[in-house]
């Protein structure tokens, strides 16, 4: 079956809320080239061209223990009861039940997708902080959509590690919102076959976000976050990488809008692209007309390790406030000869040196994680990774 | 037996001569300087030593040891004990300098067949050698040479010799950017390594370093060649009269 059927799908007769959201996206069909946002990402062809693939093994985080839930094939499957049964932080969480809801105004297609077809997702409010992180996996081999939601209440403090190993294609969508002072840190990781995500990140006052994404393998993987810090005083620090191999496609869309006067944001991406594989970075910064006092800063660089492979960047500002720091840069470069004769020159391998290099670039990403056990991890995997796949 | 020797070495870097013919001999327990004027291919010598690439050899030779080093790569000279301090240090994000020296030291070790050592016990050894040259433990969590000022780079360099050990190094223009303190820390730390198997080659501008550390033999490089070598009082006569001398060798 082709993939786009995934989202071609009958809707429920009786089911008016799905059925409303399908005619939204029906009425936009799937994005084109012609849509900005997907300007480097013809997803209609690139679903009609994917083929099953095998997909890595993700990172383990067991050693963090952390809770950990479990969704395979778009449905729940494991891991409320470690949530409930989680001795001294009974009172952290409160999920409800999945129930489709009306979309809002101006809906993107692949989100009246989603909501026309998703059948489960987790709806969670963190009312305490937790004192673990929060794993929600998403795993399976066949094509599925899903939607969660997750609210910090003000106040609560958070990590949320998002495993994104399915390899059966999917579409995932995530509304988070923080509330007054709460603090959200996300390490996200995709390996994802043909995997579409989009994220809306709502900041209230004095909250902070600090997110870490990695795309570390996956054929199509497309991730879009939208954050949108609404109340004064709210911080946003987004580090992105890619690792594209093999005939990878990477692309990752990062939109930092400014609501609110006295907020900043921090957009950073260090891309790897190798083979044939083409990365795509968009990074913007939107600044409302009452957003004074922003500071914004965006910095995109790729290191490229083949002749052959692509990466587009395109870094914007859409400013409408007066008083306004924004910076911006692009570097897209090779491997640094002088560093690798460096290394060299100080007794290690071509080879070694080269990855050291690689890892060393994308250190510069998983640096951001603050908290060393999970950073180790993430560390390890990724010098394991580029000694797997790098053709150095 | 002679450490490095080098017979009328020619050397072309894109296409153009830079080295014409250097013929030199350095023997264990030695240290050599050269001076010359800016452009003369003083870096050009160390990088051809130490192995880069895009250095084309078209005639002559280098020994290490005994064994010809021509055809192999930097990691292998630096396995036989060959060591550049560079002119230039260069910045890694994303690697500390703590890393630097453990990655190193292993790969050195490992390819004398040695075990690596133990971290805990590794940072006791780096630690003692970076307090001799004053770098505080702050300096080794850094990553490598970035935000490091011109000077802290140069001890930086010097601190990877100490710890690394080689039997033959190279020194390009360490002294240039060292205050006059570091000077004198920095020319202590080589001195401590001077021993009967070691030696060193010395590239500067400046009399100066050459008082503390002691040459045996001062050559002067001008235009890819070795124009008159002599010993320390040769670099006083250069300090003196400069290079318009030579200009027409
Ligand atoms: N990659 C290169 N391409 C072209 N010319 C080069 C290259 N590298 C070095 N050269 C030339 O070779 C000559 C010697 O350079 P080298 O760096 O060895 O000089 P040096 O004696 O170390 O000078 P300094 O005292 O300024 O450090 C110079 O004329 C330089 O321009
Ligand atoms: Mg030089």
């Amino acid at each position: 079956m082709p993939l786009i059927k995934m989202f071609n799908i009958a809707t429920p007769e009786k089911d008016s809320v799905r059925q409303a959201a399908y005619k939204v996206a029906q009425a936009q069909g799937l994005p084109t080239r012609h849509n900005e946002d997907w300007h480097y990402t013809e997803l209609p062809t690139l679903l009609r061209d994917a083929k099953p693939t095998q997909i890595l093994s993700p990172i383990d985080f067991a050693s963090v223990n952390p809770y950990c839930i479990v969704f395979r094939d778009g449905v729940f499957r494991d891991g409320v009861k470690n949530i409930e049964a989680s001795e001294g932080d009974e009172a952290a969480f409160h999920i409800t039940p999945y129930a489709p809801q009306p979309l809002p105004e101006k809906a993107t297609a692949i989100n009246a997708y989603n909501m026309a077809h998703a059948q489960d997702g987790l709806c969670l409010r963190v009312i305490n902080t937790p004192s673990r992180p929060l794993e929600v996996k998403t795993l399976g081999d066949t094509s599925h959509h899903i939607r969660h939601h997750i609210v910090l209440e003000a106040g609560v403090e958070m990590t949320l590690i998002k495993t994104c190993a399915a390899s059966g294609a999917h579409n995932i969508w995530w509304d988070i919102e923080l509330g007054q002072g709460a603090r959200l840190n996300i390490i996200s990781h995709h390996y994802g076959s043909v995997a579409v995500e989009t994220q809306t990140i709502t900041l209230a006052k004095d909250a902070t976000l600090h997110s870490t994404d990695f795309i570390m393998a996956g054929d199509v993987v497309r991730h879009e976050s939208h954050i949108h810090l609404s109340g004064v005083g709210a911080h946003a620090y987004l580090h992105n990488a890619i690792l594209g191999t093999g005939n990878n496609h990477h692309d990752m869309r990062c939109v930092a809008h400014h609501h609110a006067a006295h907020t900043s944001s921090t957009i950073n991406a260090h891309n790897v692209l190798d083979d044939t594989a083409r990365g795509i970075f968009q990074g913007k910064v939107i600044v409302a007309r009452d957003a004074q006092h922003v500071d914004a800063t965006q910095n995109i660089r790729a290191m490229m390790l083949s002749d052959e492979a692509e990466m587009d960047t395109k870094p914007e500002l859409e400013i409408y406030a007066d008083d306004v720091a924004c910076a911006h840069g692009a570097t897209i470069g090779a491997l640094d000869d002088d560093a690798l004769f460096f290394l060299q020159a100080r007794g290690v391998d071509k080879k070694t040196a080269k990855r050291l290099l690689i890892a060393a670039f994308i250190e510069q990403v998983v640096a951001t994680i603050a908290a060393e056990p999970q950073r180790v991890l993430v560390q390890n995997y990724i010098s394991s990774l580029i000694a797997e796949t790098s053709s150095a | 037996m002679s450490l490095i020797e080098i017979k009328d070495l020619h050397v072309n870097v894109n296409g153009e001569p830079i080295l014409r013919g250097i013929n030199l001999v350095i023997k264990g327990g030695e240290v050599h300087a050269i001076m010359g004027p800016n452009g003369s291919g003083k870096s050009t010598l160390s990088y051809v030593l130490a192995g880069r690439d895009g250095y084309e050899i078209t005639k002559g030779s280098i020994a290490f040891m005994g064994q010809d080093i021509a055809a192999l790569p930097p990691e292998a000279r630096a396995h036989l004990g060959m060591f550049l301090a560079f002119q230039y240090p260069i910045e890694v994000a994303g690697i500390t300098n703590m890393t630097l020296l453990k990655t190193s030291y292993d790969a050195l070790r490992k390819a004398r067949g040695e075990e690596a050592m133990n971290s805990a016990q590794f940072l006791r050894l780096v630690r003692e050698k970076a307090a001799a040259l004053q770098m505080n433990d702050d300096m080794l969590k850094r990553q490598l040479n970035v935000g490091f000022s011109g000077g802290e780079k140069k001890r930086n360099e010097i601190l990877q010799m100490v710890v690394l050990e080689p039997r033959f190094a190279i020194l390009d223009e360490t002294d240039s950017g060292l205050d006059i303190d570091a000077l004198q820390i920095v020319a202590e730390g080589v001195n401590a390594m001077r021993s009967p198997e070691r030696a060193m080659l010395v590239i500067t501008h400046y009399q100066r370093l050459l008082d503390f550390i002691r040459p045996d033999y001062v050559h002067v490089l001008v235009a890819g060649q070795l124009v008159e070598s002599g010993d320390a009082a040769l670099a006083l006569k250069l300090e003196a009269e400069g290079y318009a001398a030579y200009q027409n060798v």
